[in-house]
């Protein structure tokens, strides 16, 4: 399928975010930053909460985040072909 | 229902987005919605995805809205981000990472992987947990997506990461490339961006973008000899149509950008051309058994089209004579490359002569046109034809023919 999630933007703003969290250099400030650059207009409305408030539970409450491994993005059988 | 920037069905998104670019003559009032607020959403979203590409302006019935995009100026299609907007679940992105994170350590059952979320990943955070169903039904949708693997182990299916492209980074310009002139080049924007692609377009057909999903479906259901149903909207009879065809070629005009599905319709008996912006959505349908008798009839007739005009009558046939100087050989060349179906041959020193039978001339007219000058002869079936090209060389006469208000 053409339009799916796998492809979308959030994932992609989200998947820098997890970077940086492993890293140990993720802040408020730096989501926030990352959010503005990688998402759309309003997505700074959405990510920061969703991952600040668990309903995403991909980053831990001081910045860290429970992946062990830079997020990785496998090519699908579309890409592939 | 609260605004979201994300979609869940690609066909709503086009259309707005249809009208804003294409058009871009429509305000909020003459939109046919059920109320001026999806207008709104649907607006608000288009904004805070092509930020810095929406312009508009005022006129008498009001503001006009407009997607503005100059080609020159950009490295990649801007269109292509609607693609990149599908809405999802807290679990799909949730166990996209987890799933993936764990696979990277090795394979895993679907058990072994809610283990360790529930015991490992969650463990800092107050969430639900997932049940196993849903797991194993993120594992099966990344199987079938192509991004997993999966073996038997006796009673146990243990899922791995598939096997990624070799050398991806030597692939990157390929890429590029392809994701601005091909298309279905949306998929090249699908990989990692990394560095500013290479090349810059002069010219560039951005809104055939708009119909990449249409084009896919098509092109896995003639991958698969099936028939499909398409519907259409009529601007003329303000309705729906349903049209079953067997879809045989695409054809891509390079003059104007438009994009067609060539198919042998059911009820005509014929083969038609279809727009793929007009199309709305398409339903797949049986698998046809003898595909081989319209390939055939593709062929017998396809040697008479010029562009996607079918014509209502016999073929048109057209003879031009053209001048051509000895040192002038690159004319020859350019009717060599740009004749089609039609043929070149010479007929003495100083002269060429083109020859083509095609259901309609009037389609070779703007060609025809840049070969004023050189033209010693024009003869066509169609008087049509010669009457519309006497009557323009009659107008360009007068508008600069050097009468006594000529400027």
């Amino acid at each position: 399928m053409l339009f799916n999630e796998y492809y979308s933007e959030y994932y992609a703003c989200v998947s820098e975010i997890i970077n940086e969290a492993l890293d140990g250099t993720l802040t408020e400030a730096r989501l926030i930053d990352i959010t503005r650059r990688k998402g759309f207009a309003e997505s700074v409305l959405t990510i920061p909460e969703h991952l600040k408030d668990g309903t995403w539970p991909l980053i831990t409450k001081d910045f860290g985040t429970p992946l062990h491994h830079y997020p990785i993005h496998p090519e699908t059988l579309l890409q592939k072909r | 229902m609260a605004y979201s920037e994300l979609i869940k069905n690609f066909e709503k998104i086009r259309s707005y987005m249809r009208d804003f670019y294409i058009y871009g003559f429509k305000g909020r009032d003459e939109f046919n919605t059920r109320s001026s607020r999806i207008y709104d959403d649907e607006y608000r979203r288009v904004k805070g995805w092509l930020e810095g590409y929406i312009d508009s302006y005022y006129n008498e019935s009001g503001k006009k809205v407009f997607i503005s995009i100059d080609s020159r100026a950009i490295f990649h299609n801007p269109l292509y981000v609607a693609f990149k907007t599908k809405s999802f679940t807290d679990w799909d992105i949730t166990l996209h990472f987890f799933l993936l994170d764990i696979l990277a350590d090795g394979p895993a059952t679907a058990k072994d992987c809610l283990t360790r979320i529930t015991e490992e990943y969650l463990k800092d955070f107050p969430a639900e947990f997932p049940d196993e169903g849903t797991v194993r039904n993120k594992l099966k949708e990344y199987e079938k997506m192509g991004v997993l693997v999966s073996r038997k182990e006796g009673r146990n299916v243990v899922y791995a990461i598939a096997e990624g492209l070799e050398n991806l980074p030597a692939w990157r310009d390929a890429i590029h490339f392809f994701s601005e002139t091909m298309p279905l080049g949306v998929i090249g924007t699908y990989f990692p961006q990394g560095v500013e692609s290479a090349f810059e377009f002069k010219h560039q057909y951005l809104f055939g973008a708009l119909d990449s999903e249409i084009l896919y479906d098509l092109a896995e259901c003639m991958r698969e000899n099936r028939w499909v149903e398409i519907t259409i909207f009529s601007r003329r009879k303000k309705q729906e149509l349903r049209h079953t065809i067997f879809p045989i070629r695409f054809y891509l005009s390079t003059q104007t950008g438009r994009q067609y599905v060539l198919g042998y319709h059911d009820r005509h008996h014929k083969l038609m051309f279809f727009r793929l912006d007009g199309i709305r959505r398409l339903k797949a349908l049986d698998v046809e058994s003898r595909p081989e008798q319209y390939e055939a009839l593709w062929e017998d007739f396809d040697r008479h089209l010029w562009g996607i005009s079918t014509g209502t009558h016999a073929l048109d046939h057209l003879e031009m004579l053209i001048h051509v100087e000895p040192d002038e050989y690159f004319i020859v060349e350019r009717l060599q490359r740009e004749k089609r179906h039609g043929t070149v041959e010479q007929v003495d020193d100083s002269t060429w002569k083109f020859t083509a039978d095609v259901y309609d001339a009037g389609e070779m007219m703007p060609w025809v046109r840049t070969f004023i000058g050189r033209i010693d002869r024009l003869e066509c079936s169609n008087r049509f034809f010669l009457e519309r090209l006497r009557d323009d060389f009659a107008a360009m006469r007068r508008m600069y023919g050097g009468d006594g208000h000529a400027v």
